[in-house]
């Protein structure tokens, strides 16, 4: 399918050459301003604007060029069933233009990296249906059962024999993988390593029927797509992080994106995540905490007051009072916190929290 | 001058005898340069008066310090006596009327004559070919009486046309550099294509510079002046033979016709136009003069004002030059005298001021020329020229050009004179920024079409990767980089 639409573009391409014109090709361009946030669906609809990248336009020339080495090493990547990371791809690109021009075709990663999300808004598609994997960070226990075919044979992945270090999120989890068996409640994402591993060494998931995730910090694609996974396939999902903004924009990347998002990472969101804490009111609800804050730095309190022009925060009553009170009290907390007062009293608090859901 | 000394007298040649500077010879190198000068300029204008294209030999000759410079041309020839007033007196010759001859004050060969008698003591000699009669004639000029002293003369018959002139210098040197005779020949051919000129060196080489062109250059002679620009007196001077004031501004003047003598009388009715030439005053010549200024004419017609051939020189000099470019003709008055100012510019490798009078290179004296003046009075820069890189030729063309003194090595300050050789030079800056502005731009096309063409290059295999075909991708992104990057 992939394919197919490449060799589309391709053929005009060609087209476009025998007839003489000028070649071009079409992107939409990304931004800020071009993103809408649509209140009816609650959703991020992208309305950007088709631009075109062309030939002859010097300082496009060069762009055009990798554009189009781009989409010939994906079809290189699709035609011998490869895979390859943005960071390979981006090696594999990097060769000398010849001895005409003084000048590598990608100088930095971040060059074909744009590139690459240009070509999934021009195709319509995420980038793992272009055979690029990207950096995986997850890790994952609990009452699941997945098939993974791989390397020619089928691995079955049980999510409560995975031990202390708990079972690694791949990057792709659709191309050749199949959740078989869920026998558990809700799902809680946890942010920190450290925290989860606390629930996962308390066997959490058994006791609470629950599947216990961690993106260790900043959740990588494949974790994102994981949780959209479980959620479509009616799972509730609760975000547990600190309370602070990088941790409230944890959950907020879960469940709307990022904000440079487009249209197409629809398809990496939870959009009925839940967020159990931790709020700035939880000091004043746990009195014991307020002697284990953190003062809150200026790169927080900007973060913060980014995320109350957020228009999804903008319309939420809560989230604009907790965000405002942060802003105010000028202090964070971290989840490790909730283990001062007792060993227990983590998955207390997150069993009293996930309670007021149901 | 102390009382009761008689004043003397000197003769004109004793004078020029004792200031033998003003007539440009000062300076070993320079006297040669001059010596040469003198003598071909009179052949040529010999020539252009009877239309001849001209043919001159110059030969120099050296013996220990002794040089022996000798001219000779394919003129008319000379009779007897003419050979003998025209060498053998200073300021007689033959320039009647406003002819716009190099020579004017008939100084010029008599000047060498005498120069040469000054250095050595020998006669000069002479050979005239013409009617089929051969006269060969030595002389020396009789400083204090101003007389030819014929020390022998020859008659006989043999066929042929023109003139020789031979005289041996001494206190002279030959330099092959920018102020020697050679590069004085090599500038006088490049102003003038249509004659041809031979040159032996006192090393015995010989250039030879052909003929460039074959329009024969005729001179005419030219009585009128021109109304906007004359002086009182010398409206007095031309109708002081005149039957009357009206029939001689007619005569006289350039571009006045009865229209306008009516138009003059009526300005000026208490003038009696009808009287005597001879009768009219000071205070009218005056009156006259101020309502022709207002009146306004037409500029001089360029009726016997030869300049270069602006096209062959342009011709001559871009053999060596990227851009070649001249400005229009000026033509105008000073003092009713009209004048033509031409000016040819070369972007070459070198920085070089070439100027001209009558088609005559102006060697010496760049510093005092008014030329120069002006050419440095002008910012080049903002005409995006450097003036390392600039050649330029001006040639000013007149019945009487100004020249600052005897030496005629340069152009005096004259402020109509001044104001078109400036006209001429910001019209050829104009046109080589113009030409600069048009290349850069040229310059900037044809690099975006070769970085193009390389990605072109790069874009074709991309695409025959793809499509694992043999197609020649390239060739139609050529073609439409042709076509669209202008």
């Amino acid at each position: 399918m992939i394919e197919a639409k490449i060799m589309d573009i391709i053929r005009k391409l060609e087209e476009m050459i025998r007839n003489g014109e000028e070649p071009y090709f079409e992107i939409f361009t990304r931004g800020r301003d071009e993103i809408i946030y649509d209140a009816n669906t609650d959703s991020i609809v992208y309305r950007g604007k088709k631009i075109k990248r062309r030939f002859l336009s010097t300082f496009q020339t060069k762009k055009f060029l990798q554009t189009l080495a781009i989409l010939r090493k994906i079809l290189e990547l699709k035609r011998q069933q490869v895979k390859t990371s943005i960071r390979g791809l981006f090696y594999q690109l990097k060769y000398d233009l010849g001895e005409e021009i003084d000048e590598v075709l990608f100088e930095e990663q971040e060059e074909s990296n744009e590139l690459i999300e240009e070509i999934e808004m021009m195709l319509n598609t995420l980038r793992e249906d272009l055979n690029l994997t990207s950096d995986r960070r997850g890790i994952l226990a609990g009452p699941i059962i997945i098939e993974d075919y791989f390397g020619g044979e089928k691995i079955v992945v049980d999510g409560t024999k995975q031990g202390r270090s708990g079972w690694a999120i791949p990057s792709d989890v659709d191309n050749g993988m199949e959740i078989k068996e869920i026998d558990a409640d809700y799902v809680l994402v946890v942010e920190k390593d450290a925290i989860w591993q606390r629930l996962n060494e308390e066997k959490f998931w058994e006791k609470n029927k629950a599947i216990i995730i961690t993106p260790k910090g900043q959740p990588s694609r494949g974790t994102r797509r994981l949780i959209r996974k479980l959620e479509e396939l009616g799972l509730p999902i609760f975000v547990f992080t600190d309370a602070d903004p990088w941790g409230w924009y944890i959950y907020w990347v879960i469940k709307k994106g990022s904000i440079n998002l487009s249209f197409i990472e629809e398809r990496l969101t939870a959009k009925k995540a839940n967020f159990i804490g931790m709020y700035p009111s939880d000091i004043e609800r746990y009195p014991f905490l307020k002697k284990l804050t953190i003062t809150a730095r200026d790169e927080d309190i900007k973060k913060a007051r980014e995320m109350l022009s957020y228009p999804w925060i903008k319309r939420d009553k809560r989230w604009q009072a907790e965000l405002e009170k942060f802003i105010e009290i000028r202090k964070k907390v971290e989840q490790d916190a909730l283990q001062a007062i007792s060993f227990s009293f983590l998955s207390q608090y997150v069993k009293e929290k996930v309670g007021e859901f149901f | 001058m102390p009382q009761g000394d008689a004043i003397q007298e000197i003769s004109v040649a004793e004078f020029f005898q004792k200031n033998r500077q003003m007539l440009g010879y000062q300076g070993r190198v320079r006297s040669l340069t001059t010596a040469v000068h003198e003598l071909v300029s009179n052949s040529l204008d010999a020539c252009e008066v009877q239309g001849i294209l001209p043919e001159i030999e110059v030969k120099i000759k050296k013996n220990d310090d002794e040089y022996i410079l000798s001219v000779k041309d394919n003129g008319p020839g000379m009779e007897k006596e003419e050979i003998k007033k025209a060498f053998g007196k200073l300021l007689t010759g033959t320039k009647f009327g406003m002819r716009q001859e190099r020579g004017q004050q008939g100084i010029g060969a008599s000047g060498v004559i005498l120069f040469s008698m000054l250095t050595t003591g020998k006669p000069a000699k002479i050979i005239s070919w013409k009617d089929g009669k051969r006269i060969e004639i030595h002389l020396k000029i009789d400083v204090k009486k101003n007389e030819p002293i014929v020390i022998s003369e020859r008659e006989e018959k043999e066929d042929g046309r023109g003139l020789l002139i031979e005289v041996a210098l001494k206190e002279v040197l030959y330099e092959q550099g920018k102020f020697g005779p050679l590069e004085y020949i090599r500038r006088l051919h490049l102003a003038n294509p249509h004659a041809k000129f031979t040159f032996l060196s006192p090393f015995n080489e010989l250039f030879v510079m052909e003929r460039k062109s074959e329009k024969p250059v005729v001179l005419h002679s030219r009585e009128k002046y021109h109304p906007s620009s004359i002086v009182p007196y010398q409206l007095l001077e031309i109708l002081r033979e005149e039957r009357s004031v009206q029939s001689g501004l007619l005569k006289k003047l350039e571009r006045f016709h009865f229209q306008r003598l009516l138009e003059l009388k009526a300005r000026l009715p208490h003038i009696d136009f009808g009287k005597a030439g001879s009768a009219l005053t000071y205070d009218e010549a005056e009156q006259i003069i101020a309502e022709l200024q207002k009146m306004g004419f037409s500029s001089p017609s360029e009726k016997g004002l030869v300049g270069i051939d602006e096209k062959t020189v342009a011709m001559l000099l871009s053999q060596n030059s990227e851009f070649v470019c001249f400005a229009r003709k000026r033509i105008s008055s000073y003092s009713g005298v009209p004048f033509m100012v031409q000016v040819v510019a070369s972007l070459s490798q070198e920085g070089k001021l070439l100027r001209y009078a009558n088609r005559v290179p102006l060697i010496f004296d760049q510093n005092a020329c008014l030329i120069t003046a002006v050419f440095n009075s002008i910012n080049w820069k903002y005409y995006k020229v450097e003036k390392e890189k600039l050649t330029m030729l001006v040639n000013v063309s007149s019945f009487y050009v100004p020249y600052q003194s005897a030496g005629k090595q340069a152009i005096a300050e004259i402020p109509e004179l001044e104001r078109e050789i400036k006209n001429a030079m910001l019209e050829v800056g104009r046109k080589i920024r113009e030409w600069k502005e048009k290349n850069v731009r040229k310059e900037i096309v044809e690099k975006k079409k070769e970085f193009l063409r390389k990605y072109a290059k790069l874009v074709a295999e991309e695409l025959r990767r793809i499509t694992n075909s043999n197609e020649r991708y390239e060739d139609f992104l050529y073609e439409i980089i042709e076509r669209r990057i202008k």
